[in-house]
């Protein structure tokens, strides 16, 4: 059962890291006019803006209740 | 198992792996080949790189008209994925009840063709959907569309492809290695492959330059990680 916590937890986290990612490289960056700042320092701040933080954590637990729901047969409370 | 004949069988599966490369190469621009001659273009170059993906292989091909040029940016992905669902799905399920010493060299080589395949067709979409070049750079410029477009059409079609590839990859070690019978690690170890294939396209010097782009690099590197994430997902979560 560890196993299969992990390697969904594993799967869920490099999702969530690809949709963070991207959210902050074509969304959030494309929106800064700091022409003095690198490409480097402009995915931390966008990285680091709530917005995109909220964008892993709602990328994650998505994942993790879709895969969970599909393979330990969570059924609903009555 | 004796030692020598575990060295001619792991000596064959390296090889098949490189010949496979080769061949999914061959096809590839095969295609293109194909086109050129369909609407009489004059081809200019052809040249098969060995040590694709770092180095791109290419045919230049003087190809006139709007279709014919769209046929001929399209064909080499289109014919690459086509013997890729025909090998994957219909060839390896139905090649085990051969005879045994023929299966030996035939599956290795297969398994590494619908791996080589799906990365030379898949990958090349997924590469080019976040900075297009290549074909997806000629096919998104004359359809006058967005590359990203290629990223939901590659992962619609990656899906089915590493859940039967890792399927036949397991299948085949077994065949081999009689020893890694229902070891479940076995299906997915070859998508770890993937993730050596991206690190030559992304390092400095390869044919997809990359101007130092970190962003693109730590993207497509955690994108090379899902093919065995998702097998692994599939082995030990969803099967067990």
């Amino acid at each position: 059962m560890l196993k299969k916590q992990v390697i969904t937890v594993l799967f869920s986290a490099v999702i969530a890291l690809i949709a963070w990612i991207l959210a902050a490289y074509f969304w959030t960056l494309k929106r800064f006019w700091l022409p003095e700042v690198s490409e480097t320092e402009k995915l931390f701040i966008g990285l680091t803006a709530p917005i995109n933080i909220a964008i892993f954590i709602v990328f994650f637990i998505a994942t993790y209740v879709v895969i969970a729901a599909l393979a330990f047969k969570v059924k609903p409370l009555k | 198992m004796q030692f020598s004949e575990r060295v001619i069988k792991v000596t064959w599966l390296i090889l098949a792996g490189f010949i496979a490369k080769i061949v999914v190469e061959i096809l590839h621009e095969g295609g293109h080949l194909l086109v050129a001659f369909l609407t009489n273009g004059y081809v200019e170059e052809v040249y098969i790189s060995p040590l694709w993906p770092y180095e791109s292989s290419h045919v230049i091909a003087n190809v006139k008209g709007f279709y014919a040029k769209l046929l001929f940016a399209v064909a080499g992905i289109t014919v690459v994925i086509f013997f890729c669902l025909i090998v994957t799905f219909i060839v390896m399920p139905k090649i085990r009840g051969i005879d045994r010493k023929f299966l030996v060299a035939v599956y290795p080589f297969l398994v590494w063709f619908s791996f080589w395949s799906f990365l030379n067709a898949l990958g090349y979409m997924v590469l080019g959907s976040f900075k297009p070049f290549g074909d997806i750079k000629a096919i998104t410029t004359m359809l006058k569309i967005n590359s990203i477009y290629f990223l939901p059409l590659a992962i619609i079609l990656a899906v089915p492809l590493i859940v039967r590839i890792s399927d036949e990859n397991a299948k085949m070690m077994e065949m081999l290695f009689p020893s890694l019978t229902g070891k479940k690690w076995v299906g997915p170890l070859i998508w770890i492959f993937a993730v050596l294939v991206t690190l030559l396209v992304i390092i400095p010097g390869s044919s997809y330059n990359f101007n130092g782009n970190f962003v693109f690099f730590l993207l497509l590197l955690l994108m090379s990680f899902l093919p065995f994430l998702f097998s692994t997902l599939l082995y030990y979560v969803f099967r067990d």
